[in-house]
């Protein structure tokens, strides 16, 4: 990019095949611009052209000129210092002369993508493709942006979360969710008995909360983000009472929970139950889920 | 009050406001289906939705809210089906695109109005849907936003609950019946919750709230009883068990009071008549403070409202049949019975009541083992009932007309039934148990509480067993027990009670056809002499009106007694009347002075009074001895009367003068019918003599006596007639005194007495002239002259031209028969010209010395009238000549009453002064009398008769007659 600051002499563009036939992830890129990037999935090869013009028809000399596809993690509050925990290169030209608009194969073959791509509050995973034309003065550097999502195999075990929580002769709650590992369309069913009420409730609402935590500790940065909040009950309940619960996950954006990527990173999901009374005192309990992602179709 | 005020204002604001954003949104929304953005439409609904969360608002604002919603998303509902349909959408998946909506309120109502639609498309999991909204709406569990969204969630799907008989995901009439069971139970969950939030000083408030919310809690039940194919089964099984379990187990006073009334209301009788007993118990089992009795009696009544407007409805044929059966059932035992008591009575004397009551022989002693036995019985009926009935009841649908298919039901089932309730199913021992049972377990009920209950029951009974009199003959027994249990109460003087025991006496008395009946019924009149006047008053009115609507005859003397004995407080004065009738009972002179109200009274008396003597007609036996057995057992009734003789003699007078006649028509069949004659004939003597002296009323009591004297003179019998006549000239010499009066009463014992015909010459003519005397005497002229007038004709009896003249001496020597035997020689007809010439003559005098001409002019006229009367009849005393000289007399002064000259004083104005004529009317008069003689001349033509004598030619010219 920082090419084009430079009026670089040289115009990179990067094709990758079968784009048009991929399905593409709306990310958000610099500035509120939304950049659109092809989705890749884990082993699968990456190719393409890269096809480099000269303009004005001027020679130019290059020392080399190279495509990489890598993968890292960009640390907000670390800026500068971005984390490539991928790298495969390959060399396209020689040093040589361009004297005419060049296109150039690549392809990197069944490509190990380890993680998920991932766009966080304090953190960014990445992948992409990069160009480098090196030369003595103003070498150029282009860079294009693919998404990564992975499978991971359903879990084998999937128990449901019951658990009895309360108040000591307050409030006395059980609470049902049907799994603790949900897939990302999945739908979070359960059902919440009141055992004891001696609290004049006014409603209740189950939130998931995203947490992503970023370094490691001391220097751990936690960063919370309430996805949704659904009020799953209006009115007091009285001692007996059953109320279900039904949320549909396919409609929030979500993602997988990641632990330790790279051990620079987890994102983990929560559900919040949350009781308010009537002087708007919230008693509440978190429980956290796992969500996977399963393929679609 | 202005802390009351305050919050009235704002949600009076509140829900502008909110009114305001439902509408926009709703414009919104619409816009956005019309471009068929279906997410934006939904995110406007969701908007408009949202209004509805609010908790600041009064149960009757948030309807009004409501309102406004449930006709926006009608809109919604409508494109969602036509997007389905088109294929623009589906269903399912918008069932769970709506489900996204963070908040509960409009997240439902989003899910309701899609699964309902979802519902009306055929093949969709119409079972799955239901199950789920249901569920899902337990999440509100805020009263009036969950009343009302569950109320949404009844009315969206009421037009697509399966009705079918099949499992399957189409869903079938089970899922639908547990849908709304579970609808009803969970709303009356939260109708019963609003009664406990809040402060504890708002309850009234709170209270009214719930009472303005109750109707979505019934609606619930009205979808149940308007299911198709919901069956006796089913509601015995599932249904009614299953409401009647929340209704207890709620324990809330408002909520059990209501659904109680609901259910009673909206399912069918046929459902009611088999679900007696657990219905019933489950009564006894509601809180303390319900008012245990309106229940009862609202299905009491409405079974026996549906019994009767079963034999309205029931084949007419049948039901005729059915009614003659019951009614002679019920005639014999009625005879039964009083024959019994006739015995009893002629026995030992009166036994007590209570010990009579034994007799009924079903009266029960045990009431517990016997409820069980009942309630016991009747699953093991119902196979049979259920089955034939289930048919025939699937047509009746709306709630109010349910009897629509039960004609058919009685026709088809094998059960038989009388007046719609299956034979056995014993409505009246089931009740009658459960009520006893219940004024038992409930001491607190009050007296005006089991009064009421008591009413029903008799109008259950009455309805439905017309011929079982031991029901209420129970029932009013068990009332006189309580009654006389809370004797000391003061609740038993309340209105309440009052009126509920005046109207379970009144109810036998409207039911039976005829009052008689009452009389089989031995506890009936302890109970009534237990009431208080005015009970007793307007309950004798009824009775009476009764006998007079139905015109039952009486015929047994102890029928008369027991009517009679009935209506005693009509009859005599009673010692708890409220100072009225005694007060009254003196003479017309008081009343002036004593005002309005007592007039008002005395017109009342004399109405019901009225009454009596109406009803004394209708006491009529056959045999002519009975009937005045009848006419003498009402007389020992009335004599105890005092002033109200007045009105009930003169009805037994006429009635056993008639009783006279009949023994007259009957003379050549009747034994001894002249003593018999002569003794009711005594009898009648003496109660006018009563109604003379005792009551003060001369004018009938003379009036009477001449009747009484026509008859007996008919009879034959002299000196008894003569009696009579005698006491009729003292009731006229010693009470008449009023000048008119007296003109009217010599009138009358004139016309009477020239009609009489058993006297022998003395007594005849002691009568006759004594009564020309007393005619004479009068106080006015022109009375004097009318009387005298008149009493010429007592000289002059004639024969009826149909009657056969009877062997007589000449008629012109009443003189020679006097000596002879007064018994044998008639007096009859007597004729005396002379004497008539006489009295003419003295009318004539009498009318000259009147004062003003005109009077005399008119008198002259009357006294022509009678000359040309007996000139025509044939009198020789009296002659055409004296025609002549009074027409001539006439003639000459008639013009100057009409002259104008004549002082304007003089003239007197017709009506003012009484009994005095215009110019006018006596000129007309005179013209037509000379018409009339000329026509008589005319008519005699040359025979030579008298009339030829007589000669008017010059009045007839001056008066402008041509031949």
């Amino acid at each position: 990019m920082a090419a084009y600051f430079f009026s670089s002499p040289i115009d990179v563009e990067i094709k990758l095949d079968d784009e048009e036939a991929r399905k593409f992830v709306e990310i958000k890129g610099e500035k509120e611009a939304m950049i659109n990037c092809p989705l890749y999935y884990d082993e699968e090869s990456v190719s393409g052209q890269v096809t480099v013009r000269v303009r004005d028809g001027k020679k130019i000399t290059h020392e080399g000129i190279k495509v990489e596809f890598v993968g890292s993690i960009e640390l907000f509050y670390d800026r500068g210092h971005h984390h490539e925990f991928l790298s495969l290169s390959q060399e396209l030209a020689a040093p040589g002369e361009l004297r005419q608009a060049q296109t150039f194969d690549f392809l990197f073959k069944k490509v190990e993508k380890q993680f998920e791509s991932y766009q966080g509050i304090n953190v960014k995973l990445r992948y992409f493709v990069r160009v480098q034309i090196t030369r003595r003065v103003g070498g150029v550097t282009k860079e294009r942006d693919v998404w990564v999502h992975s499978y991971r195999m359903p879990p084998d075990s999937n128990n449901s979360i019951k658990m009895e929580v309360g108040i000591e002769d307050c409030l006395h709650i059980e609470f049902e969710y049907n799994k603790s590992k949900y897939h990302l369309k999945d739908v979070i069913v359960g059902k919440i008995y009141f055992l004891l009420v001696r609290i004049k409730i006014k409603h209740m609402e189950l939130s998931i909360i995203r947490r992503e935590t970023t370094g490691s500790p001391p220097n751990q940065y936690n960063e919370s983000e309430t996805i949704t909040k659904f009020e799953i009950m209006d009115g007091a309940p009285v001692r007996g009472e059953m109320i279900p619960i039904r949320l549909f996950l396919g409609g929030f954006d979500l993602t997988p929970t990641f632990r330790e990527v790279n051990k620079k990173f987890s994102t983990r999901y929560y559900l919040n139950l949350v009781l308010i009374d009537e002087e708007n005192r919230r008693y509440f309990k978190q429980q956290e889920i796992t969500i996977f992602r399963i393929p679609e179709n | 009050m202005s802390t009351d005020l305050a919050p009235v204002m704002d949600e009076g604001k509140l829900l502008s406001e909110s009114l305001s954003t439902v509408k926009i949104q709703v414009q919104q929304m619409k816009r956005h289906l019309e471009l068929d953005q279906l997410m934006d439409a939904l995110k406007s609904a969701s908007l408009m939705l949202a209004e509805l969360r609010t908790s600041s608002l009064s149960p009757k604002q948030y309807y009004e809210l409501y309102i406004a919603v449930f006709d926006a998303l009608r809109h919604l509902s409508n494109y969602l089906y036509d997007a389905h349909t088109q294929g623009r959408h589906h269903l399912a998946d918008l069932y769970e695109l709506v489900q996204y909506a963070g908040n509960i309120v409009p997240r439902l109502y989003l899910m309701i109005t899609v699964g309902s639609v979802y519902m009306s498309i055929p093949d969709s999991p119409v079972q799955e849907i239901m199950k789920d909204m249901m569920e899902m709406s337990r999440g509100v569990l805020h009263p009036i936003r969950g009343l009302f969204l569950r109320h949404y969630l009844s009315q969206q799907t009421r037009d697509h609950l399966p009705v079918g008989a099949t499992d399957g995901p189409a869903g079938n009439l089970q899922d639908s019946i547990s849908f709304v069971l579970t609808n009803f139970i969970e709303m009356n969950k939260l109708w019963v919750r609003l009664q406990h939030q809040g402060h504890s000083r708002d309850r009234e408030k709170r209270e009214m709230e719930r009472r303005d919310l109750r109707i979505l809690v019934g609606t619930n039940l009205v979808r149940l009883s308007q299911l198709d194919g919901v069956d006796l089964d089913m509601y015995q099984g599932t249904i009614l068990p299953s409401i009647l379990q929340q209704v207890v187990s709620c324990k809330d006073v408002i909520a059990q009071e209501y659904l109680m009334e609901v259910v009673i209301q909206v399912f069918t009788d046929e459902f009611h008549l088999h679900t007696l007993g657990p219905f019933l118990s489950a009564t006894a089992q509601l809180h303390p403070k319900v008012n245990i009795k309106q229940i009862v009696i609202a299905l009491i009544d409405r079974l026996a409202a549906y019994a009767a407007r079963e034999a309205e409805s029931e084949d007419p044929e049948e039901t005729k049949r059915q009614e003659e059966a019951a009614a002679r059932r019920l005639a014999e035992k009625v005879k039964a019975q009083r024959t019994r008591l006739r015995q009893q009575m002629n026995g030992d004397g009166p036994t007590s009541p209570v010990a009579g009551g034994a007799e009924w022989g079903s009266v029960p002693t045990s009431p517990v083992t016997e409820t069980t036995a009942v309630v016991d019985e009747a699953p093991s009926l119902n196979g049979t009932v259920a089955e034939t009935t289930a048919a025939s009841v699937d047509g009746s649908e709306s709630e109010k007309v349910l009897d629509k298919g039960k004609e058919k039901a009685t026709e088809e089932t094998s059960v038989r039934k009388f007046r719609g309730v299956p034979v056995d199913v014993k409505l009246f021992e089931v009740f009658w148990q459960q009520v006893v049972e219940l004024i038992k377990a409930r001491p607190d009920l009050s007296i005006q509480d089991i009064t009421a209950l008591l009413v029903s029951l008799t109008n259950l009974s009455l309805s439905c067993y017309p011929d079982r009199l031991e029901y209420v003959d129970q029932v009013l027994g068990f009332a006189h027990d309580k009654v006389k249990e809370f004797n000391t109460s003061a609740d038993l003087h309340s209105p309440q009670t009052t009126t509920n025991l005046a109207s379970l006496l009144l109810a036998p008395i409207n039911s039976y056809q005829s009052v008689l009946t009452l009389l089989a019924l031995q506890r009936y009149s302890p109970l009534l002499t237990l009431q208080p006047f005015s009970t007793r008053r307007s309950l004798s009115h009824a009775l009476i009106s009764s006998v007079l609507k139905n015109e039952t005859v009486i015929d047994a003397p102890e029928d008369v007694d027991g009517i009679l004995e009935l209506c005693h407080v009509l009859i005599k004065d009673q010692t708890d009347a409220a100072g009225g009738v005694l007060n009254v009972a003196r003479g017309p002179s008081s009343e002036r002075r004593i005002g309005g109200q007592m007039t008002h009274e005395r017109e009342e008396l004399a109405e019901e009074q009225g009454w009596i003597a109406r009803m004394v007609h209708l006491f009529r036996a056959e045999s002519l001895d009975v009937q005045f057995e009848l006419l003498q057992t009402a007389r020992r009734h009335f004599e105890t009367g005092g002033d109200r003789m007045r009105f009930t003699y003169p009805a037994l007078i006429t009635s056993a003068i008639k009783l006279c006649r009949r023994y007259k028509n009957r003379e050549h069949l009747e034994e001894e019918w002249q003593t018999k004659v002569s003794a009711i004939l005594k009898f009648i003597r003496q109660l006018i003599s009563i109604l003379h002296t005792q009551v003060e009323a001369p004018s009938i009591a003379l009036r009477l006596f001449l009747l009484a004297a026509q008859i007996s003179d008919e009879c034959g019998f002299e000196d008894l007639t003569y009696d009579l006549y005698v006491q009729a000239f003292s009731v006229y010499e010693e009470s008449i005194s009023e000048s008119r009066a007296q003109l009217q009463a010599i009138t009358l014992i004139i016309g009477t007495l020239q009609g009489a015909r058993v006297f022998g010459e003395d007594n005849y003519d002691t009568l006759i002239t004594k009564a020309a005397l007393h005619g004479a005497k009068l106080l006015k002229k022109p009375h004097q002259a009318l009387a005298v007038n008149l009493a010429s004709h007592l000289w002059w009896q004639e024969v009826a031209p149909e009657e056969e003249v009877p062997v007589k001496e000449a008629p012109e020597k009443p003189a020679a028969t006097k000596e002879d035997g007064a018994e044998t020689a008639k007096a009859y007809p007597h004729q005396d010209s002379k004497r008539v010439l006489e009295c003419l003559q003295k009318a004539l005098r009498i009318a000259n010395s009147a004062t003003e001409e005109i009077v005399t002019i008119q008198l002259y006229c009357d006294t022509l009238d009678q000359y040309v009367y007996y000139l025509d009849r044939g009198a020789p005393a009296v002659t055409p000549k004296f025609v002549n000289s009074l027409v001539e007399l006439i003639n000459s002064s008639i013009d100057n009453i009409s002259s104008p000259d004549v002082h304007p004083s003089q003239r007197a104005p017709p009506g003012l002064l009484e009994g005095v004529q215009t110019p006018e009317m006596i000129t007309r008069h005179f013209r037509n009398t000379l018409h009339n003689i000329q026509t008589k001349k005319n008519a005699a033509g040359e025979s030579g008769s008298r009339w030829d004598d007589v000669d008017i030619v010059g009045a007839l010219l001056k008066m402008g007659i041509t031949r």
